[in-house]
């Protein structure tokens, strides 16, 4: 006789209730900042994800090769220069934020995954801190990575390297906080635009188009402050802004005008605007974005 | 005007552009400039020379970053999601050649970006003083405009067609060749649709605009913005015609 | 050659190497037809190699005499209702109908929407916006769409997901006088219970063949009236083996060895499912067998398509 009691009970079929130690909170938060800082290279979105990271790591490391190099052959490590460093890498780490920011903040939303993360240990506070910690990171290592590589050029190029560190350790000061501080600017910036976004596109979309608009406003502005105030129109410009604040935080005097066929070489042009006043706007953005994006992801829970 | 477009796609595609958001975010591009004027005028005592403001005014913000982007919102929406939510069918089986489906859409795009582009070069010839400005530069600027238009309306419906993320690949041709290369690499001018902009500003209106000697001739202009806008539109009605729907995924 | 007609003359379709439809011939009459096979199996191929949305890889597809694939004409009187659900979300029911009423070059494309929101029997619901739908009504909604310009050739891939069963009833009947009237419904689907009393010829479709043709009744008796398998364990396989074989509802026995000492289990094929289920009981009682464990192991749609295409 087939087995009558099968008829009413609930089988274990394999679903097992987990008793085991849990990593908790702290945990979770550092994998999903390792794991954000994956994606924001392109990790998980195939080959055609990868082009624009690598691409832009590429662009932004070749000054740092072409300097060292031209140091080498010409003998002259006092040549190199952070502060053109700092200031040419502004265009480049926009462009990776408009393309990146958006896979690390968007695609959760998008896809409808972030109820499955907000109803585990993370809150959402610590979600937005996570990835904004994580894009910060990935955006470190093509700000900070170069300092430091060409850090390591000025003191190993040197004909007696130990002088030189002794001489040099103190731009590591500089070195340190103003790449930080760079990638905190542009990385609120672009988290905080691509959260309003619900699809990955129209993110990218909103920060190319803040990063196109401000330096046309910016441009434009100049007619409309008074006099000798004109100048500071310069400060509505994130790339301005960055530069003033480069060329402020290592000290980059006027020095004489070079001519490469025919242009002036970027590094010339000094910000008219002190700069100082560059950090004080880099530190508001910073501050505003991280206030948006609190909002944003403000915890809902009693 | 029937025989070349469909008036229920155009009707169709116009609503698809005009949502709320969108017509809010629209009617503020269209007021920017205007402000912008506005406060040059407050800041400003009579008679103060204007006129390197108001060619910045329509040459950098209107004509070289609110033009192209949104040219770029209107042209990548025009076939908007449809493709991707598979209801595209409805036009497709229906006895219409699948070219008038191009171009009346290709037309509703152009004409949505006009309508919102052209009174930010009206409301700021109005509040700066029709005098001040001129007449004949703010129609240069507006023929400026509306070329523009036609040219990167095309551009952007074929890449919104073709492409994955076309607003992305949109907005990558406007930063890289308008904004990067143009400025920098001089052959890449002829093909900055900014810059047959601008030759069409100085044509119509050759003393008011002060246009810079190595700029594109018209005749570059009429030669390569033709043949931008013609090789878009026919990329794109090859790309709808040869478009085979997927089996459900 | 008169009435609407479709025809596929050995048609195929592949996709660099997956072959969605392989080598199809077939010719549709006025009359609901009924396209099963269970899903991925092509039909929703076919079906757009007959809407002309595809071109075939090799062969033939004709829709009254002329090539399917790039002949906008051909939809004046051909019409689909595609298995997607998605329909343009901001828009009303009835903007759509009308939608399609114009680009269909109605004469009266208001009246014509209002006729075919009515066939549906959406009227009630034709001023909302699509999104605030549900599956059926948008299903039913994709149906006036589809039908507006009144055509021969109605095309429609699984049209009754999503409907309750007063909706399924309400557009059997519309479906049904369509058919008296001389047009060509082409029903999709891979529930066979869905078509039953609707179709009067079925195409059986599985792995991109097509597996049988013919009368609904015909392929519905094969179908069920196939052999069944099932695996059994007992306390003692062989003596009820030996006692099941006396069965006439019992027309193969297999012992599935599991080794020399334990009990592999048997195998028994039947007939016919019922007298089986009532049997065994018995025969096991009788025997002083106890029965461990009772499977049927070929119960998929798979196996039952596939019993088809063996024969």
């Amino acid at each position: 006789m087939p087995d009558a009691r099968a008829a009413g009970q609930i089988f274990d079929i394999g679903y097992q209730h987990y008793d085991g130690p849990r990593l908790g909170r702290g945990h979770g938060i550092w994998t999903l900042i390792t794991f954000s800082f994956r994606s924001a290279f392109g990790e998980g979105r195939g080959a055609r994800g990868r082009i624009i990271p690598l691409v832009v790591i590429a662009l932004v490391y070749l000054p740092v090769v072409i300097q060292i190099v031209i140091a080498a052959v010409s003998g002259q490590p006092d040549q190199i220069s952070y502060a053109r460093q700092l200031e040419f890498v502004g265009l480049f780490i926009a462009l990776f934020t408009a393309a990146q920011a958006p896979e690390v903040i968007v695609t959760d939303r998008q896809f409808g995954v972030l109820p499955l993360y907000m109803s585990r240990s993370i809150r959402s506070t610590d979600y937005a801190i996570a990835k904004l910690l994580s894009f910060v990171g990935a955006l470190l290592v093509l700000t900070l990575g170069p300092e430091l590589a060409l850090f390591l050029g000025k003191i190993l190029l040197s004909a007696t390297p130990w002088t030189a560190f002794r001489g040099e350790w103190k731009s590591l000061g500089p070195i340190l906080g103003g790449t930080v501080l760079a990638a905190l600017y542009v990385a609120t910036i672009g988290l905080a635009l691509a959260s309003l976004a619900a699809r990955r596109a129209y993110a990218s979309a909103a920060v190319i188009a803040f990063f196109i608009l401000m330096p046309a406003l910016a441009g434009i502005s100049r007619h409309l402050l008074p006099g000798d105030a004109a100048r500071y129109a310069t400060l509505g410009s994130p790339f301005q802004v960055m530069t003033g604040f480069a060329q402020w935080l290592f000290d980059v005097q006027a020095g004489p005008v070079r001519v490469f066929r025919g242009r002036r070489a970027l590094a010339e042009v000094i910000s008219p605007v002190p700069g100082y006043l560059c950090l004080y706007v880099m530190l508001g953005t910073c501050v505003a974005g991280i206030a948006l994006l609190a909002f944003r992801f403000r915890s809902n829970e009693e | 005007m029937s025989g070349i477009l469909d008036s229920t796609v155009a009707w169709l595609t116009a609503r698809q552009l005009f949502v709320r958001r969108r017509l809010v975010a629209a009617a503020i591009v269209s007021l920017v400039p205007a402000i912008i004027a506005l406060i040059f005028r407050l800041t400003h005592a009579a008679g103060a020379d204007s006129s390197e403001f108001v060619t910045e005014l329509y040459r950098d913000i209107v004509l070289g970053t609110l033009l192209p982007l949104v040219a770029v919102v209107f042209g990548s929406a025009s076939f908007g999601g449809e493709i991707e939510d598979g209801t595209i069918v409805y036009l497709l089986v229906k006895p219409l050649p699948r070219w008038r489906v191009v171009l009346s859409k290709y037309a509703v795009s152009t004409a949505a970006t006009i309508a919102v582009m052209v009174p930010a070069i009206v409301l700021p010839w109005l509040v700066m003083g029709v005098g001040a400005v001129g007449a004949q530069r703010m129609l240069g600027f507006s023929a400026a405009i509306v070329i523009g238009a036609a040219i990167y309306s095309a551009l952007f419906v074929m890449l919104g067609l073709t492409t994955k993320r076309g607003l992305v690949a949109g907005l990558l041709y406007v930063v890289v060749v308008e904004f990067v290369l143009s400025r920098q690499v001089q052959g890449v001018r002829s093909l900055s649709v900014r810059e047959f902009m601008l030759t069409i500003a100085g044509t119509v209106a050759p003393q008011a605009i002060g246009i810079t000697p190595d700029n594109v001739s018209l005749a570059t202009v009429w030669v390569m913005g033709g043949l931008a806008l013609v090789a878009s539109l026919a990329a794109s009605i090859r790309w709808l015609r040869k478009f085979e729907l997927a089996e459900r995924l | 050659m008169t009435g609407p007609r479709i025809e596929l003359q050995n048609a195929s379709r592949w996709y660099g190497n997956v072959v969605a439809v392989n080598a199809v011939t077939c010719e549709l009459r006025a009359g609901i037809t009924g396209l099963l096979g269970p899903n991925g199996a092509g039909k929703s191929t076919v079906l757009h190699l007959m809407a002309g949305l595809l071109a075939p890889s090799d062969g033939q597809v004709l829709v009254d005499g002329a090539s399917a694939a790039g002949h906008p004409d051909m939809y004046r009187t051909l019409g689909l209702v595609p298995e997607r659900e998605s329909v343009h979300p901001f828009l009303t029911g009835y903007e759509f109908v009308r939608m399609n009423a114009r680009l269909q070059r109605l004469a009266d494309p208001d009246a014509s929407a209002r006729a075919a929101i009515a066939m549906v029997d959406m009227a009630a619901a034709q001023d909302r916006v699509v999104s605030t739908y549900s599956k059926g009504m948008r299903q039913r909604i994709k149906i006036a769409g589809a039908i507006v310009h009144r055509p021969t050739i109605l095309l429609l891939d699984e049209p009754f997901n999503g409907m309750d069963p007063r909706q399924r009833l309400h557009m059997i009947g519309l479906l049904r006088t369509m058919a008296a009237e001389g047009c060509v419904v082409l029903i999709s689907s891979h529930i066979l219970e869905e078509l039953d009393d609707l179709a009067t010829n079925v195409l059986v479709m599985v792995s991109g063949r097509l597996a049988a043709s013919g009368h609904f009744r015909e392929i519905r008796r094969l179908m069920t009236d196939r052999p069944h398998t099932f695996t059994l364990r007992s306390s003692d396989d062989r003596r009820l083996a030996a006692a099941l074989i006396a069965e006439p509802s019992v027309f193969g026995v297999d012992l599935t060895n599991g080794g020399p000492a334990t009990s592999g289990g048997l195998s028994i094929r039947t007939s016919d499912r019922g007298a089986f289920a009532r049997a065994l009981p018995r025969r096991a009682r009788d025997a002083g067998i106890r029965v461990l464990e009772l499977r049927p192991t070929d119960e998929s749609l798979e196996s039952v398509f596939s019993y088809l295409v063996d024969r």
